[in-house]
């Protein structure tokens, strides 16, 4: 019995989840829908299993899990000996993989994941954009990003000359803000950045989750 | 060779990063303490003004212009202040210097979140390494086979080390760290308290704290009836928030909570932070 995701391709962190099981070359999985548009994500039954009423959650045997980088490092250590090696090849990798993975999650996804919101999430459900804060958190994005564009100067990838976890981790609101956002100029300016971007956006399981999710044929 | 840490041994992130060493009976760290030049009323900002007059200025011995100011190389975060800095005491503790570093330095790349509770960084041999939490799991894993075990024993147990690591970093952390730095960090900076911030995370902390509430009265820690990483890293902001800040009327209300952060304090390893970062005598 493989692994039960709990939540929708589409989604910015079910597909975090999806990209690392690609990367591992998982096939024996399998998605619950579940339905946000009806609220089941704040339905006392869910919130049974993810107690802060978000998605995705996981079952794989008597393993219960949610947050999904929490997730996709379980699924990437479980894996670790198939498919493409996410925390690199030593245990230095493994750091620097790990320190950037932090970065995305402290310093880039608060922004990004905002900025989204406002941009995408709020019209589709009837709420206002705060262009405020769209311009405050797009000033904080613009600052990290710089951050990234010098690192990807002197280094292929963020952890180093390999295609990590932190990359990945990086990827499903990258496509949001670029693709269904419009907002893909501010990685443009930065040379860097930008090809970063095309050499993730080019990865086989990237084009995956985009089918999956519904953004490609 | 030691582990060096450059960081406030006090701090709330580096103070993490600590906490893991002691549970991990590492001894052999060294910290260059990096700690902040505070004047009453003084903001970064002041720096870009200050007249020779101002606190001196140092870089390798030799004395620079107060006026220099430089980009850190690591800027993140650093929009809020306009120009972000990178500071560091002398080695005298009685002492303490703002120096500003010019780029590159000796002391390789620092960065700088937020002016106060700086996130430290660590060398270790060849490995420079920031970000506390990654510097925690790295020394949580490299020192596996000693100490407290913080990932669990078994592969099940280590995966819920890390949600609840995660829930740390992206639900506790995101309000208590705002709250803190509102009634704390900022106004020792000259910088204003948002009480319109403070109200609204206070109110998504008391939800997370539900959540907790309910976990922990199944549960002895969050990832099991074990301590683990993701219980340690609560610690630092938490002592904060209630000794500091004087809000832990949120926990009153909250038994499973208040005994779990009660247990959390009285580790030992808890202690020896706070005397080591100076909060207990």
């Amino acid at each position: 019995m493989g692994i039960e995701i709990h939540g929708t391709a589409a989604s910015t962190c079910t597909g975090r989840v999806l990209l690392t099981l690609f990367e591992k070359n998982v096939e024996d999985y399998k998605i619950v829908q579940v339905d946000m548009a009806k609220g089941e994500h704040k339905s006392p039954e869910f919130l049974k299993s993810q107690p802060f009423g978000q998605i995705p959650y996981i079952i794989d045997g008597d393993v219960k899990l949610f947050e999904s980088r929490a997730i996709a490092r379980y699924v990437t250590k479980k894996f670790a000996d198939q498919g493409t090696p996410l925390y690199g090849s030593s245990p230095k990798d493994a750091a620097l993989t790990e320190q950037w993975l932090e970065v995305e999650s402290q310093s880039y996804n608060g922004p990004i994941s905002t900025i989204v919101f406002n941009l995408v999430f709020a019209p589709m459900f009837g709420m206002t954009t705060d262009e405020a804060v769209v311009a405050a958190q797009t000033a904080k994005l613009e600052a990290v990003l710089d951050v990234y564009e010098k690192r990807l100067s002197e280094s292929k990838y963020l952890a180093g000359d390999f295609f990590s976890l932190a990359d990945l981790s990086h990827i499903t609101y990258t496509h949001y803000l670029m693709n269904v956002a419009q907002k893909g100029a501010i990685y443009d300016s930065r040379p860097h950045v930008k090809a970063w971007i095309a050499d993730l956006f080019s990865r086989p399981s990237t084009q995956k989750w985009l089918k999956e999710a519904g953004f490609a044929k | 060779m030691a582990i060096q840490i450059y960081g406030y041994a006090g701090s709330t992130c580096c103070g993490r990063v600590l906490l893991t060493l002691f549970e991990k009976n590492v001894d052999d760290y060294k910290i260059s303490h990096v700690d902040l030049y505070k004047r009453e009323h003084k903001s970064p900002e002041f720096l870009k003004h200050q007249t020779e007059n101002g606190p001196i200025v140092q870089h390798d011995g030799q004395r620079v212009s107060s006026r220099t100011t430089m980009r850190n190389p690591n800027g993140i975060g650093s929009t809020e202040f306009g120009s972000a800095f990178s500071w560091e005491t002398s080695n005298s503790i009685e002492a303490p210097r703002v120096i500003i570093l010019l780029e590159p330095t000796s002391l390789g790349p620092l960065t700088i979140l937020k002016p106060f509770g700086e996130t430290p960084y660590v060398i270790d041999g060849d490995l420079t390494l920031f970000e506390s939490r990654a510097i925690a799991r790295t020394y949580a894993r490299k020192y596996a086979d000693r100490g407290t075990a913080l990932y669990g024993s078994s592969p099940q147990e280590e995966a819920l080390v890390e949600q609840w690591l995660e829930v740390e970093a992206q639900h506790y952390d995101s309000a208590i760290s705002k709250i803190v730095y509102n009634l704390l960090f900022y106004p020792k900076f000259g910088l204003p308290c948002d009480h319109g911030v403070v109200a609204e995370q206070m109110a998504k902390f008391e939800a997370v704290l539900d959540v907790y509430e309910k976990r922990l009265s199944e549960s002895k820690y969050l990832a099991g009836d074990f301590f683990s990483l993701a219980d340690l890293s609560h610690i630092t902001y938490t002592y904060y928030f209630i000794e500091i800040a004087h809000r832990g009327a949120v926990f009153d209300s909250r038994p499973h909570v208040k005994a779990w952060i009660a247990d959390l304090f009285a580790r030992p390893t808890t202690q020896k932070w706070l005397k080591l970062g100076g909060h207990i005598p």
